[in-house]
């Protein structure tokens, strides 16, 4: 699958002036894919995200997926592709308190419709995240390590092709964040194209290409290698 | 345990109101020359409310989960001894315009029905903790 | 835990149990929402029920009584207290005659301090079997037979003794019929033939038991205690009564219009009072109910946005909040009926004495009426309340909500 931001800019009123939160950003994603877009808070990386992942409309500019424009889809064909081509982590925390670990994992298996055994395919994948242990466990139980194992297991339940987070590694220790990071790593290895935005140095360890971010402009920065 | 102490109280509250109530606020008819059948309903039901209640104040005190299962038991059999005073054993005047007719009955049959309900579930309860507590403990 | 499909309605009970308090307070507001409107229907229809009972019974359009014992016979008829009061009888050849009487028919009274059955007193009517209209429609509901000397039909609220058997001044009746239950003072009578009853007072005179001066001293063989008149088609009643007074002396009158116009009016203002109150509260209900969801919902604004991100459509976001309204509404409302149940349907005597009005429980089939009604809106107060509530939040721009709810 192939993400194409072509141009687009997101433009937000305040009082008589105009605030340019995404400014003409360009950018292609493909399987295999592992990129990190860096910026300071404010810088509109966020924003970026939420118009990739249909949450947000660009002023101007397209979003294709596969060539297929998403700004025309209905709102049952956007979540339809939020819930199918498309796996969001968001910034923090964002489990269900009243379900259980498993639960919240399967749940967008459910939400989109699909009918069939998605307890295996949860525990499958609490597995590949290492907290197959908590399946049962509540959210207020865990830690924000957890936590965000938890996101990334239930972002992947239907097997979207393509993932993005939010700040993935913003309330984690150093230990974790390597982890986080590893782990998006190997999805990545596996075939899905991963984009994350941080502000976050290490990030750079992992990924395959690396942009900047200010005032809502897209720089692609030369991958330096670690030696 | 919430579950614990609510039940218990309840139960403290229906056996007092059992006991007592057939004597004041739900109170029979008043003895004439001679006292009828009503009166020896509620003289019964001083007993068996006295039985639901103290009972009752056990369950909130004792923590063994077979000895509450036990006293459960116990307060099914009561309310149903207490559902049974006035309506079949016992019984009430004769006319349905008097006040143990109108008011006392109902009353009894009501809160008995409370007692024997909530101890069934209890019972139930006890039991469903027991399975759950012998089966595989999971984290 | 378990393997069953999260769909709309399980995420929904999900939610419900986590937040334990916040749904009790919910499930509290449509409680007495439902109990209010089960109840005042119930009491409504009751009281209506007693009034058209009361109204059917009447019978006579006009009864004529000794002097001064209108009320005693006002008491028979709502309450079956037991009266004694005798007067000529030939006053009803007298009263045949006058201008406007179509039917009549006479009746005796005697009261009864013990029958065997209860220490409350029991009334005694006798009727004439020949001339009687007033009773015989109900009797005949029931007996159709002639009703001899040792038999008697009971009113509903009568306990009968060993064998059906009634003894009054040791003298023994079967007891042929019940009557229905009618709320009015039939239910507290017992009905024989006038020639049965007189027998009764002549040997209640004798052994002196239970009598007071009136049966001492009435004259019984000649004797009667009311006359019951239907009024001829065309006629007032007023201008009938004019007539009676003209031609007969030493008599009171008792309009039945009269006895049940007062209660109608009564009844008229309660009716009215219940249906504005109840739909006082429906209207309240659904304004707290609202509140509650509004603040809810917006306290959730994260879940709802983290469900639109797992591409949850507007549509089926909507689905889920009204559903947890409904889950909250439906349990909310069986319970307030079914308490509203436990309280009026055993206590319902008491309730009717001490409203001091004719209160007839409605039957099986009304009562399932008011009921599948009261369950119905009340179930819908919760997603009523709620729609407003669910389709803000499913039209705010995700993006928005989540930044909100951080």
């Amino acid at each position: 699958m192939t993400i194409a931001v072509a141009g687009v800019t997101k433009e937000y009123k305040r009082g008589d002036r105009i605030f340019k939160a995404v400014d003409g950003v360009s950018l292609i994603m493909e399987s295999g894919d592992f990129i990190a877009v860096i910026g300071k808070s404010g810088s509109g990386k966020s924003t970026l995200l939420n118009i990739i992942a249909g949450l947000t409309v660009p002023t101007s500019g397209n979003v294709l997926v596969d060539g297929e424009s998403i700004l025309t889809y209905s709102d049952s064909a956007m979540s339809d592709y939020r819930s199918n081509s498309l796996g969001y982590i968001p910034q923090g925390q964002s489990t269900l308190a009243d379900l259980t670990v498993l639960d919240n994992v399967r749940l967008p298996f459910h939400l989109s419709g699909r009918k069939g055994d998605s307890a295996s395919r949860a525990l499958t994948l609490l597995e590949q995240v290492g907290i197959a242990d908590l399946k049962g466990n509540y959210p207020k139980h865990l830690s924000g390590g957890e936590l965000k194992r938890v996101a990334i297991a239930r972002a992947l339940i239907n097997d979207p092709d393509i993932l993005i987070a939010d700040e993935p590694t913003s309330d984690l220790d150093k230990q974790t964040t390597a982890e986080v990071l590893a782990l998006l790593q190997s999805i990545s290895k596996d075939g899905k194209a991963v984009l994350i935005v941080t502000h976050d140095l290490a990030a750079l360890e992992y990924t395959t290409r690396n942009f900047t971010m200010v005032s809502g402009v897209l720089t692609q920065q030369a991958k330096i290698q670690m030696i | 345990m919430k579950n614990r102490l609510s039940s218990g109280i309840l139960f403290v509250v229906l056996g007092l109101l059992i006991g007592v109530g057939p004597r004041t606020i739900f109170s029979v008819c008043p003895v004439g020359n001679m006292p009828m059948s009503c009166h020896w309903s509620a003289m019964a039901e001083i007993g068996a409310g006295m039985l639901i209640a103290l009972t009752g104040a056990l369950l909130l005190l004792i923590q063994n989960a077979q000895i509450r299962l036990g006293l459960s038991f116990t307060l099914f059999l009561s309310g149903v001894l207490a559902l049974l005073l006035p309506t079949v054993l016992i019984g009430m005047c004769g006319s349905v315009h008097m006040d143990c007719n109108k008011l006392t009955l109902p009353a009894l049959v009501i809160l008995s029905a409370l007692v024997i309900v909530t101890s069934a579930v209890n019972i139930i309860s006890l039991l469903l903790n027991e399975k759950r507590r012998s089966g595989t403990y999971v984290r | 835990m378990s393997d069953k499909p999260l769909s709309i309605t399980r995420l929904s009970l999900y939610n419900l149990r986590g937040k334990a308090f916040r749904t009790g307070a919910l499930i509290a507001v449509v409680l007495v929402l439902a109990f209010a409107l089960f109840s005042g229907a119930v009491l409504s229809a009751s009281l209506q029920n007693g009034l058209n009972s009361l109204k059917e019974r009447l019978g006579a359009d006009i009864a004529v009584v000794p002097l001064g014992y209108e009320n005693s016979y006002q008491g028979i008829i709502l309450s079956g207290e037991p009266v004694r009061f005798y007067f000529d009888r030939a006053l009803e050849q007298q009263i045949s005659k006058v201008d406007g009487v179509e039917q009549l028919t006479s009746q005796f009274y005697l009261s009864t301090l013990s029958a065997d059955c209860c220490s409350v007193p029991v009334q005694i009517i006798g009727i004439d079997p020949e001339t009687d209209f007033v009773t015989k429609p109900w009797i005949s509901e029931v007996y159709r037979e002639e009703l001899k000397d040792r038999q008697a039909i009971v009113g509903a609220d009568i306990a009968a003794g060993k064998d059906n058997k009634l003894t009054f001044y040791n003298h023994e009746f079967s007891v042929a019929a019940r009557l229905e239950k009618t709320s009015t003072g039939m239910d507290n009578s017992v009905f024989v033939n006038i020639r049965a009853v007189k027998a009764l007072a002549e040997s209640a005179k004798k052994q002196g038991l239970g009598t007071n001066a009136s049966v001492q001293e009435a004259d019984l063989e000649n004797s009667i205690s009311s006359v019951l008149i239907k009024t001829e088609r065309g006629y007032d009643t007023d201008q009938v009564v004019t007539n009676i007074r003209r031609e007969v002396d030493g008599i009171s009158m008792v309009k039945s219009k009269s006895i049940f116009s007062g209660f109608s009016e009564n009844l008229g203002i309660i009716k009215a009072f219940i249906g504005i109150y109840s739909a006082a509260l429906w209207i309240l209900a659904l304004l707290i109910l609202a509140i509650l969801f509004s603040a809810i919902i917006s306290s959730r604004k994260k879940e709802f946005s983290v469900l639109r991100i797992m591409g949850t459509t507007r549509v089926k976001l909507v689905r889920a909040v009204l559903t947890e309204a409904m889950l909250v509404s439906i349990v909310g409302s069986l319970a307030g009926v079914s308490l509203a149940a436990v309280v009026i349907f055993p206590f319902s005597a008491y309730i009717g004495e001490q409203l001091g009005l004719p209160f007839l429980l409605p039957d099986i089939g009304g009562i399932f009426v008011y009921m599948i009604s009261t369950l119905v809106l009340s179930s819908a107060s919760g997603p009523l309340s709620a729609i407003y509530a669910a389709v803000k939040i499913s039209r705010a721009e995700t993006y928005i909500t989540l930044r909100e709810g951080e």
